[in-house]
């Protein structure tokens, strides 16, 4: 059968939307609340959470856990309290992973409620919480992201003409496909440059053969690459040891250095050695380039090394693609528009894997030769992968407060938490009729986030009724933010009540379990 | 600054929303005359622009663009999902609010 552009187009968009969209919905949930992933770990260390100790102090007492805990390890990285948040992380290097620990800087020991926070949410946003194999699947799914963006612009011929168009009462099919059109086109410049600067970030890892073949192919001809494009201080260790200079002193003198009161990390390499490198970076909150106020210095003596970072205009492109999408830039205003812009993206996912389901059905109605066996399946597997990685968050956020916060190998718990009800989720999807498993999976997503900020009130004392008098805002928006997906719920809940009381007079015998009203 | 570039973006918007037929019906009878379309596109580029511009001055030349898209991408999606259920209030909050946006951005402006 010979095929037109636009009809293979269309294809593709379907089948790579429907596969790869299963997936792309949960990195897109996970990553639009990476946004607030200081926020999270705060609201996740409520103890911890009315500290307000100075970074300058915090790093030192960062310092005296590694000490303690982690002195052989080649390199340190701490990320000290900001005003985003009063905790704080400590990293060691083992071999070549990075195991971190969150510590309470009020008294530098781990933290009472150990977790890894709004952290977690990263990791899985780009790892998939599988290691480098995650980064890769990430990176393959990301790019069908941009297929299914950049063929979705081919196959929607009227996107200027129905630019505003939404028609709600315009039957199931043409509302989702108005839905997923709006959300998509009008987040179109957003979700362009996040899916692409997503890719942008690991380049040099998918893309390894320019280096390759300039550099050669062994592990040190890439650092001689990265030494390159990023210049910056590398010493060996000399196996002589002295003693490291309290790392407050360099907190103080980045501060100084870039007049800025932020600062985004602090790492040492071979800590304990006489040629101690301490390297620093300021949070960019006022520009979109990362990296380029790297500040190095001698941890022994305190010399500077290195301040700024001279970048080649393609190292430069790159880290600005970067920046674009880790937004640290701008403050509160552009973290608010990235998430609603995530999330805005997350349902335009949601909804071209939903429109897949209302077209196949309605192609079983007219033609009863199509199989309704594949739509099952396509059904079944869409409640897990749009209803799933929301309980699974949630119940994040429960594990949380319930787990005893003594708890050892706390954080493997919470995350532990989190993939059990995924599972759970998909588990209860083949189990149940799909239009049930919406409706309860649904309905236990809205009592998780309308009850959560309640459970709060019970286990902390960093809940609503003190965090609002209080004005603390960053704590009170993850409560309020939770209790307004928990209205979404109910009110997507309501719909799908209206639909069946319909369908019930009517007597109809089409399964519209669809959300639309038509 | 965020409120009032999202408030002149809803209005440019809804401007250039209503340069078009259909959704010209959704709010008043008829059709727009063909001088009141061009009024209404070129109103709605030019509060875009001063939101560019209020934009560029609150955050900077490079942050400021970054803004202005997500506040482009938010004031449609408000738009869009207000004008098949409620779409007097798309007017009436429009003439409520963006003369007093306009004339606070230009106090800044100047």
């Amino acid at each position: 059968m010979k095929k037109t552009f636009s009809q293979s187009m269309a294809w593709l968009h379907t089948w790579s939307g429907l596969i790869f969209g299963w997936i792309l919905f949960a990195i897109f949930l996970t990553g639009s609340l990476s946004v607030f992933d200081r926020e999270i770990s705060q609201w996740m260390q409520p103890e911890s959470a009315a500290s307000q100790v100075p970074a300058t102090t915090a790093v030192d007492r960062a310092a005296d856990y590694l000490r303690n805990n982690h002195p052989d390890a080649p390199s340190w990285l701490i990320v000290p309290p900001s005003d985003r948040s009063a905790t704080m992380l400590a990293y060691w290097q083992e071999g070549q992973e990075f195991p971190h620990v969150a510590l309470d800087p009020a008294t530098g020991k781990v933290a009472k409620r150990d977790t890894d926070g709004g952290h977690f949410f990263v990791h899985f946003h780009y790892q998939l919480h599988a290691g480098t194999i995650g980064t890769w699947i990430v990176g393959g799914v990301g790019l069908m992201m941009l297929i299914g963006l950049l063929s979705g612009i081919v196959i929607h011929k009227r996107i200027f003409k129905d630019f505003f168009t939404f028609r709600p009462r315009a039957g199931a099919q043409r509302s989702w496909l108005d839905a997923h059109n709006a959300l998509g086109v009008l987040t179109l410049p957003f979700l362009l440059m996040i899916t692409f600067s997503g890719l942008a970030i690991f380049a040099f890892m998918y893309l390894p053969s320019p280096v390759k073949l300039l550099y050669g192919d062994s592990l040190e001809d890439s650092e001689e690459f990265f030494h390159e494009a990023r210049p910056h201080v590398d010493l060996e260790p000399t196996d002589q040891s002295a003693a490291l200079l309290p790392l407050g002193g360099f907190v103080e003198r980045t501060q100084q250095a870039f007049g800025t009161e932020q600062i985004w990390y602090i790492s040492v390499d071979h800590p304990g050695d006489e040629n101690a490198v301490v390297s620093l970076e300021p949070l960019y909150g006022e520009q979109l380039t990362l990296s380029n106020q790297l500040i190095q210095f001698r941890g022994i003596t305190g010399e500077l090394l290195q301040k700024g970072m001279p970048f080649q205009p393609a190292t430069h492109t790159q880290r600005v693609l970067t920046g674009l999408h880790f937004a640290q830039f701008g403050g509160a205003v552009t973290h608010w528009l990235y998430f609603i812009s995530g999330l805005v993206g997350t349902a335009m996912i949601a909804t071209g894997l939903l429109l897949f389901s209302v077209k196949r059905r309605r192609q079983i109605v007219l033609d009863s030769d199509v199989s309704t066996g594949f739509l099952n399946v396509v059904d079944r597997l869409n409640v897990a992968a749009i209803a799933g990685p929301i309980l699974a968050c949630l119940a994040y956020l429960w594990a949380n407060r319930l787990l005893p916060p003594g708890l050892a190998e706390r954080p493997a718990w919470e995350i532990g938490a989190f993939f059990a009800v995924w599972a759970l989720s998909l588990i209860h999807a083949l189990w149940r009729p799909a239009r049930r498993a919406w409706l309860e999976q649904f309905t236990a997503a809205a009592l998780l986030s309308l009850l959560l900020p309640l459970l709060n009130m019970l286990t902390s004392s960093q809940h609503l009724l003190v965090t609002l008098p209080a004005g603390r805002w960053r704590l009170a928006a993850v409560d309020l933010t939770v209790l307004a997906l928990g209205l979404a719920c109910v009110w997507l809940l309501r719909r799908l009540g209206m639909e069946r009381q319909r369908t019930a007079v009517s007597g109809s015998a089409a399964p519209v379990w669809e959300l639309a009203d038509s | 600054m965020i409120v009032l570039m999202l408030v002149l973006a809803y209005g440019g918007m809804t401007a250039l929303c209503l340069a078009m037929n259909r959704h010209y019906r959704q709010v008043r009878f008829g059709r727009p005359s063909l001088q009141l379309k061009w009024i209404l596109r070129l109103t709605g580029t030019a509060l875009l622009l001063v939101a560019l511009l209020l934009g560029s001055i609150g955050w900077g030349p490079t942050i400021g663009p970054v803004v202005w898209f997500g506040v482009l991408s938010v004031s449609a999606l408000i738009l869009i999902f207000m004008l098949p259920y409620r779409p007097r209030l798309v007017l009436r909050s429009n003439l409520a609010v963006s003369p007093l946006a306009l004339l606070a951005s230009l106090i800044i402006l100047l």
